[in-house]
């Protein structure tokens, strides 16, 4: 840091003796006692203790500047600053404290609240007006006054105020005023403040000025997070994407989750249904592992949270997201580190890339209060997929049965089908009987949330309080949520060398939410909206139990979830805190720093389904579950500057994870009373289990700089964790990684590339997203309606694995960043290449194994894979004018992915893996030399069109297991699809390509955004599609299509086979007429490419328009900004998908993705909202 | 030099406390470790291999080889038209050369895994109490006589259960034994210790169907040394669990099966001489109950489940009249699956007497309390019974009962001894062993011995109970006992497939096109199953 000769706001460490400084300081002892808020100036309250010797008079003022708010504003031409002093003072003004050091020296001073002017005696000078006399006393003078004000309106003490090209210069006073003396001709006059743009405002004929500091929000010299430290984003050479808050409000978020979609490139968020409080899937960079959990590793404010649902789903709810509890006001920043340089740092938690939050803080400068209110209104944005009406579905399944012989459709028959099936229908009654389910279950969702942040900020220290309420009803009936949270961020000056910090986030949610099922068994809600609802049935009844249709029989979605009939409660609790602590240390430039961090997420489930849906009498469960992390970590910094032009930064430390877990749940069955609890039931079962993980990791990092231009770093982690026996419990994660910055170099020459930087680094991180206990052989108990005779059993649960060790991902990653005219455009452009070697491979089990199929699987060392892709991403200022300003941002990735080998077995017999997905249903492989997750089934042929039968392509397997046609056309008899199942090659749900683009436009008092996010590349398996499309026996919902666009006649040219009934068609496998009905699938078991879509989408992700309330109107309401806006978010998605919504997520288990009957629209969501700050 | 120092201190003090007390740090609270610590809870141990011989709703082990057996056989025929999924089919056309069962079908498979399930589930108890007996030692600490009597009858139990997962293995997936072979065939794993780690298990080895028989009856032979004849467990029902009784009577339906029918005469001769069961009830007594109500005295061993498990058997659902949705058995709670598809064959129809050649009742139907109370006779579909012009009586006589999705133009008998309990249909009791089978066996082996008398009074037995006349020494025939064992034990653990091993007779074709079918003769070297694909894909054992 350069010493402004005129002003010193504070004093350099370097500028003295460290260590005779650190002796002389033993004597001293500084306190200034900080009086109640009182009418009285700070100067008044203050009282000063002084006690030093032989000290100059430079070291005093900085150290009371330091142990104080007083700023000293002098000149130092006539300040003789090293001139030494001794005194001992107690409990003495400021004042008395100046007139002993001043004593016997020609130096006046006035004092005005916090600012202490010194100048020489004779001069009289007013309150913030500089030592024009000193600075020329020949020239004439003239004064310019003024303010200064951030973007929201509140005035900003402490900015300096510079005549350019000169030293003279002043800061703001706590009015954030300034008056300056200067040279009649004088021609510009330089504003400068922390963390803000440098404004230069030329001075014309004009006496005062009003003056607006921008926040330094995309500038090279903006400070970035990283792993345990922050960075100049000038200096990052990993790849890091970034997200300030401005970007997290846009779209006015419901989670973190959500600000990510479309605004980093390689980020992929999968937002999945509308309902509060769901989770989302993420995924950077694609997949880097086959069976250990793919997710990213976040952290809050240095503390790694819990991520990921937290279930306890009885029937189908959907989960509650720990992250979506964090409330997005309260985000600062976020940070994706997604390369190796990066997140190597985090070692054996690194290899999915790591998410740094980082929350809000109270800002130097008057106490603030921000209020934000929304509320708004939600539909589902699409739920006609295809269904038909009742008299389609009559008529589609009356074709059915013709077809296949057996007369018409009967309605009675389906419903005696089902069991506990109370009351029947006539056909003429379903004929007059159109029930649209989606429409039933259904509503127009609402919200509202009000948002109170209150933070201020001084010399000593910040806080920061935000609160929250939010209220959702979701699109479904009865499914209701309310969340509160807290956020607390305080960060002191305890000492003279020690900063402390405390941050604490209290979240807590009460969803009641909807069982979703299909099928039977007092299944409900959603689910059987797209399975056995079918279009005719009632939906009340005057005679049925609770004024509802046959609800034993468990088909009626709306009796399924009244809570009447069923409730499912959730509450969760997530509290996150956080201390922490940094000691200057006497050396320069190092520092110790330490963070405690506690993250406790607990939660009480609680569901009951009565009597009225179940035949053999009420069910209750109730369930607990909660998981604590406590992490606590030490490290150094530090900074050094050696003859200006080496900069090194050396961070080393240690860090430890505790975690653990507690699960209950309790059923009772055939309960006794009319309380929705387990009580005192007939039947009655449960279990606890509890989990157990430490993680300790060492972790050193070292980055050099050379000349401002030339990057060097290396870090290094050693990482062991109780998930492996002791033996394997160490690995060594490390990292290179080298930048230049080619514009800085003299023979560079072209001056509208403003930034050409060159990056690349090479690292290795790991994995821990790994079941703990994997390592030994571990047993469970059944119990309750499951086992024999409802009494309890043991069994082996699982084979574990005493030699496995962590699996490594080695990161190649090279890029570019860049800026054009002045960094007005700006971006990145990178290569990465990933390849996981001794992969934490679930291996496939033989069935003799003895295992239960679910567990079937051993954890080993084995196999390889690899994954890279390119990422752009640009951000444009295209207009950047006082009252307009126009940002354009875009972003692109794409991502390709190899398995290299697997287990020996199943590469020697080129088989792959074979793992179910939904359903239990397996529609991928596995297998080397193919991408991860390759969908893997029959392949359509289309229709014979002579005999109406569906048709596939016969299949040879190839000598290195893959599959090609052989030119023959087969008829999809159930055993041909089981047989010549085709590996679609280049087929899978990983998307080829994705990103999104964002704009932002404000003009006067409005600014308007838009944010899109597409996907392409990716498929889809329709189950829904498929079990529409199958008309077994009357049960299931069916598809217009099969009415309109299937074969009736020999000669007929469709995409649709002849409707039958159950797929049974009179042609065997070779496509003989046979008497008999010959099999052709299932609507689940014989997947097949016909089903299988293309999951590309462009949405249209928020659009919003604000309008910022003239700040005239506002300033004698003492208000400083106030901003109404609309928003609407998921207003349009452009996809041939057929489904309600191509956002599924990615199976982890089989690699696919699926539709499925308990897949739910998104909701499209308008709200209206404003934001005041005061 | 100073600052140095000051900063190395520093860096070693944090480094070295960070790293202080590694082992410790990693210490599990909670280690994974055997679950049985006490007698009271080795119990849970045994009592799994019950639990996974009914395995889950379509994967059922006993249901699996129910259903293939039956439709195999001679004995029943696939109703044209009916709604079944493709291995039904593949069943009854008798497809196990040619056929490999895909993911989907998943009922051979599940089952497959289910018998595997119950040979790691007996070798690890068996391990912990036979490394104790090595040792000299007990298997727990400060245990009482008692206990050690009831260790011991547990161990008999693990080995019965073992026995019984490879026996029904070895049924489906290996050769039938060959009492004149060499029985080398080597079709799937033996797993006769607790195995460990992957490595193992992906490297099995195939056993002889020579040592699996071996091994089988080692293993009952063990379990009758050690299981008493009578005790009293915690279940509800006491049958459910198995004695010394229970053990002989499935040696010697093993016996039976390899052709060592003097070593099983002396078995059975055992059981039934025990007077511990009896044929006192009705045919259907042993059919109609769930846990808690009793059990029919004709009972050895039976699966029985609680009034609310979810682990019940749908698959005879397939073959049988009654579906498991079945309330209270006949009547206005009868209902039918639309996938039900096999029925008795008409051949075999004719064969007992219950048709005529123009498929009116037979003569001996009426008679036979079996006719009326296990099985049923439906008529032929007339015409649509929802219509508003449908007169009732033209097709089935019963009322409020579900039809089939596909009319069936022909009278038709079906099996009707699954899912008959009155309290919870799903969840009846499951014979695996009754005495009826005990006398039938020994029936036949006295009369292939050439003892009429001793055959003849074993018949009349059950004869007897089924409200029929006796039939002299005089008049029996092999056909008799024959006729007489299919309308007894038809459904049940593919007896009839069984029967005609043991007796090394051919496997007719029923009613099947004589033109595309050939009856399957001893010593049906082919006529097995492939292991499921999952099983070679991941086990070297198969290269």
């Amino acid at each position: 840091m350069e010493k402004i000769p005129i002003f010193y706001f504070s004093w350099q460490w370097k500028s003295f003796n460290v260590i005779s400084l650190a002796m002389k300081l033993l004597t001293i002892m500084i306190f200034v006692g900080s009086m109640a808020v009182s009418a009285s100036t700070y100067s008044q309250r203050s009282k000063i203790n002084l006690k030093f010797e032989n000290l100059s008079l430079a070291e005093i003022l900085n150290s009371i500047e330091k142990n104080s708010e007083f700023i000293f504003v002098y000149n130092a031409n006539f300040i003789n600053s090293d001139l030494k002093r001794s005194i001992s003072v107690k409990d003495e003004s400021i004042e008395k404290v100046l007139n002993l050091l001043f004593q016997g020296e020609n130096v006046s001073y006035r004092i005005d609240d916090r600012q202490v002017f010194l100048y020489e005696n004779e001069e009289l000078k007013s309150p913030g007006v500089a030592n024009e006399g000193i600075i020329s006393e020949q020239l004439q003078k003239k004064e310019i006054t003024g303010i200064v004000k951030d973007s929201k309106g509140f005035t900003l003490p402490g900015v300096s105020v510079v005549l350019k090209g000169t030293t003279t210069g002043i800061i703001t006073d706590t009015n954030g005023k300034f008056r300056i003396l200067i040279p009649i001709d004088a021609k510009t006059l330089v504003f400068s403040f922390v963390g803000m743009k440098t404004q230069e405002i030329t001075i014309t004929g004009k006496s005062s000025y009003d003056i607006i500091m921008v926040d330094e929000a995309v500038g090279l010299d903006e400070v970035v997070a990283i792993g345990y430290g922050t960075q100049k984003k000038k200096d990052v050479i990993g790849s890091v994407a970034s997200l300030s808050y401005e970007d997290v409000k846009r779209t006015a978020p419901v989670s973190v989750e959500s600000t990510l979609q479309g605004m980093a490139a390689g980020v992929q968020v999968n937002s999945g249904s509308g309902i509060p409080g769901a989770p989302q899937q993420i995924k950077i960079r694609g997949v880097g592992s086959i069976s250990s959990g793919t997710d990213p590793l976040w952290i809050v404010d240095g503390i790694p949270v819990t991520s990921g649902p937290i279930d306890n789903s009885y029937d189908g709810e959907t989960s509650q997201s720990i992250l979506a509890m964090i409330n997005p006001n309260d985000i600062e920043s976020i940070q994706i580190l997604k390369d190796a340089a990066a997140t190597s740092i985090y070692g054996s938690r690194g290899s999915n890339g790591v998410i740094l939050v980082t929350t809000k803080t109270g800002k130097k400068g008057q106490t603030k209060v921000d209020v934000d209110i929304k509320s708004g209104i939600s539909n589902w944005a699409k739920t006609d997929i295809g269904y038909a009406n009742n008299k389609d579905y009559i008529a589609i399944m009356d074709r059915a049965f013709t077809n296949s012989g057996a007369g018409l459709y009967s309605v009675e028959n389906s419903i005696k089908q089902l069991d506990g099936a109370t009351e029947t229908m006539t056909r003429e009654e379903a004929l007059a009987t159109n029930t649209n389910w989606a429409d039933v279950l259904s509503r127009t969702g609402s919200f509202y949330e009000a948002n109170l942040a209150v933070s201020q900020g001084s010399e000593k220290g910040n806080s920061y309080l935000s609160l929250k309420y939010r209220d959702d009803k979701s699109n479904l009936k009865f499914n209701n949520m309310k969340n509160f949270s807290a956020n607390v961020n305080l960060n002191y000056n305890l000492l003279k060398s020690v900063d402390m910090g405390f941050h604490l986030l209290a979240a807590y949610t009460d969803n009641d939410r909807l069982k979703s099922g299909d099928g039977k068994a007092g299944a409900g809600g959603w689910g059987q909206v797209n399975s056995n609802a079918l279009p005719w049935m009632k939906v009340y009844d005057p005679n049925g139990l609770n004024g509802y249709w046959n609800s034993r029989a468990a088909v009626n979605p709306l009796a399924g979830v009244d809570p009447i009939n069923a409730q499912s409660n959730l509450k969760t609790i997530n509290i996150l805190s956080g201390l922490n602590g940094v000691w200057h240390t006497p050396i320069q430039g190092l520092s110790l720093k330490g963070e405690l961090g506690m993250n406790y997420v607990a939660n009480g489930g609680r569901s009951w389904r009565s009597s009225a849906l179940l035949i053999n009498g009420a069910v209750a469960q109730e369930s607990k579950f909660e998981i604590s992390t406590t992490n606590y970590n030490a490290y150094f910094n530090y900074d050094a500057t050696i003859s200006k032009i080496h900069v090194l930064n050396v961070v080393a430390g240690v860090e430890n994870t505790r975690s653990l877990s507690h699960n209950m749940i309790m059923r009772g069955e055939a309960l006794v009373g009319a309380f929705p609890e387990v009580g005192t039931p007939n039947v009655l079962s449960g279990n606890t289990a509890m989990g157990e993980s430490y993680l300790r990791g060492f972790f050193s990092r070292a980055n050099y700089k050379l000349l401002d231009k030339y990057y060097a770093g290396v870090s290094v982690r050693r990482d062991g964790i109780s998930k492996f026996t002791s033996a394997n419990r160490w690995a060594t994660f490390l990292s290179g990684s080298l930048g230049w910055i080619v514009s800085e170099e003299k023979f560079f020459k072209f001056k509208p590339i403003s930034l050409l930087k060159l990056r690349g680094s090479f690292g290795q991180t790991g994995n821990t997203n790994i079941p703990s206990g994997i390592t030994s052989d571990s047993w469970g108990i059944n119990s309750g309606t499951s086992t024999l005779e409802g009494k309890n059993n043991t069994f082996l649960n699982s084979i574990g694995n005493s030699d496995i060790k962590w699996e490594t991902t080695n990161s190649l990653d090279a890029g570019i960043d860049y800026g054009l005219f002045n960094n007005r455009i700006n971006g990145s452009l990178a290569y990465y290449q990933k390849k996981v070697s001794d992969m934490l491979l679930a291996v496939t089990l033989p069935p003799s194994a003895g295992i239960s199929e679910g567990q079937n699987y051993c954890w080993q060392n084995i196999g390889d894979m690899k994954s890279g892709g390119v990422e752009f991403n640009v951000n444009a200022a295209i207009v950047s004018k006082t009252t307009f300003t126009w940002n354009l941002g875009f972003n692109i990735s794409t991502n390709y992915n190899k398995v290299l080998a697997l287990d020996p077995e199943s590469d020697a017999n080129h088989v792959g893996m074979l793992q179910s997905g939904e359903g239990g249903i397996n529609r991928t492989i596995t297998k080397a030399g193919l991408q991860w997750g390759t969908y893997y089934m029959a392949e359509y042929a289309g229709v014979d069109s002579e005999k109406g039968i569906p048709l596939i392509y016969e299949v040879k397997k190839l000598e290195d297991g893959t599959t090609a046609h052989t030119g023959k056309i087969i008829p999809a008899t159930a055993e041909n699809m089981s047989i010549n199942r085709m590996m679609l090659q280049s087929k899978s749900a990983l998307p080829k390509l994705l990103g999104g683009f964002n704009t932002n436009i404000n003009y006067k008092n409005f600014d308007f955004g838009v944010v899109l996010s597409f996907v392409t590349g990716n498929y889809i398996y329709n189950r829904l599609l498929q079990s529409s499309m199958t008309p077994n026996q009357g049960m299931l919902v069916a598809n217009k299509k099969l009415l309109t666009d299937s074969w009736t006649k020999a000669g007929d040219k469709t995409y649709w086979p002849q409707v039958v009934a159950g797929l049974l068609y009179n042609y065997d496998s070779q496509g003989n007429p046979t008497t008999t009905g010959v099999s052709y699938g299932s609507d689940n078991n014989t997947p097949s490419s016909q089903y299988l879509e293309k999951g590309d989408y462009l949405k249209l992700r928020n659009v919003s328009l604000g309008y910022n309330v003239p700040k005239h109107l506002l300033s004698k309401y003492e208000i400083g900004n106030v901003r109404v806006y609309v928003s609407a978010s998921n207003l349009l998605t452009i996809t041939k998908f057929s489904g309600y919504n191509p956002e599924l997520e990615i199976d982890q288990a089989s690699g696919g993705s699926y539709s499925s009957f308990t897949s739910m629209p998104t909701s499209r969501t308008f709200m209206i909202g404003l934001n005041a700050n005061f | 030099m100073k600052n140095i120092l000051i900063l190395i201190v520093a860096l070693s003090l944090l480094l070295t406390s960070g790293s202080c007390k590694n082992d410790s740090f990693f210490e599990l609270e909670r280690p994974n470790q055997y679950p049985w610590n006490t007698v009271s809870e080795l119990e849970l141990a045994v009592r799994l291999p019950y639990l996974l011989l009914m395995g889950n709703a379509w994967g059922s082990p006993v249901g699996a080889l129910s259903l293939r057996g039956y439709a195999e056989s001679d004995i029943s025929q696939y109703l044209n038209g009916i709604t079944g999924s493709s291995y039904y089919n593949e069943y009854y056309t008798r497809k196990w050369e040619t056929t490999v069962l895909s993911s989907s079908d998943k009922e051979l498979e599940l089952a497959f895994s289910y018998l595997y399930q119950i040979s790691t589930a007996t070798n690890a108890p068996l391990k912990l109490i036979t490394d104790a007996e090595k040792a000299g030692t007990d298997v727990f600490t400060n245990m009482t006589i008692t206990e050690r009597e009831t260790v011991k009858r547990y161990k008999g139990e693990l080995l019965f259960m073992r026995a019984v997962g490879y026996w029904y293995l070895a049924r489906t997936w290996a050769p039938p034994y060959n009492p004149d072979g060499s029985n080398d065939s080597k079709n799937f794993v033996l797993n006769l210790t607790y195995v460990n780690g992957a490595s193992e298990i992906k490297n099995g080895k195939l056993a002889t169907v020579e040592e699996v028989y071996t091994s089988i009856v080692q293993d009952l032979k063990d379990a009758i040394d050690v299981l008493p004849t009578s005790y009293v467990t915690s279940e509800l029902s006491q049958r459910s669990r198995v004695n010394k009784y229970a053990a002989e009577a499935m040696l010697a339906r093993i016996y039976f099966y390899m052709g060592k029918n003097v070593l099983a005469k002396t078995l059975l001769d055992n059981v039934i001489n025990s007077g511990m069961y009896n044929l006192n009830d009705e045919p259907i007594a042993a059919f109609n109950k769930i846990a808690g109500e009793g059990s029919s005295g004709e009972i050895l061993w039976e699966i029985a489940l609680s009034s609310t498990s979810t682990k019940f058997d749908r698959i005879p659902t397939i073959f049988s009249k009654n579906a498991y949705q079945a309330n209270g058995g006949r009547g206005t709670n009868w209902s039918q699956c639309a996938w039900a598809c096999f029925t008795l064959s008409n051949s075999t129809l004719q064969q007992i007497g219950w048709m005529n050649k123009d498929l009116s009742v037979g003569p001996n139907a009426t008679t036979d309390k079996r006719y009326t109370q296990t099985f049923i006779r439906l008529e032929a579909y007339k015409a649509n019974p929802w219509s508003a012009s449908a007169n009732p009586t033209e097709y089935w006589t019963w009322q409020n009962t579900y039809e089939t999705l596909y009319p069936i133009p022909v009278p038709i008998v079906w099996l009707d001894k699954y899912y008959r309990a009155t309290t919870s249909g799903r969840r009846s009791n499951r014979p695996m062993l009754r005495l009826a089978e005990m006398y039938l066996t020994r029936s036949i082996i006295s009369f292939k011995d050439g003892d009429k008398k001793g055959a003849a009074e074993d018949l009349n037995v059950v004869r007897k109970r089924a409200g029929l006349t006796d039939i002299s020494s005089a008049d029996i025939t092999e056909l008799a006992i024959e006729n007489e064992r299919i309308i007894e034990l038809a459904g049940e653990n593919a007896d009839r497939i069984y029967y005609l091993i043991a007796m090394r007779k051919p496997i007719g074709i029923g009613d099947r096109d004589a033109t595309k079918y050939s009856p399957i003769l001893p010593p049906y070297s082919n006529y097995y199953w492939q292991v499921p694909e999952i099983e070679k894909q991941n086990n070297s054992a198969y290269k």
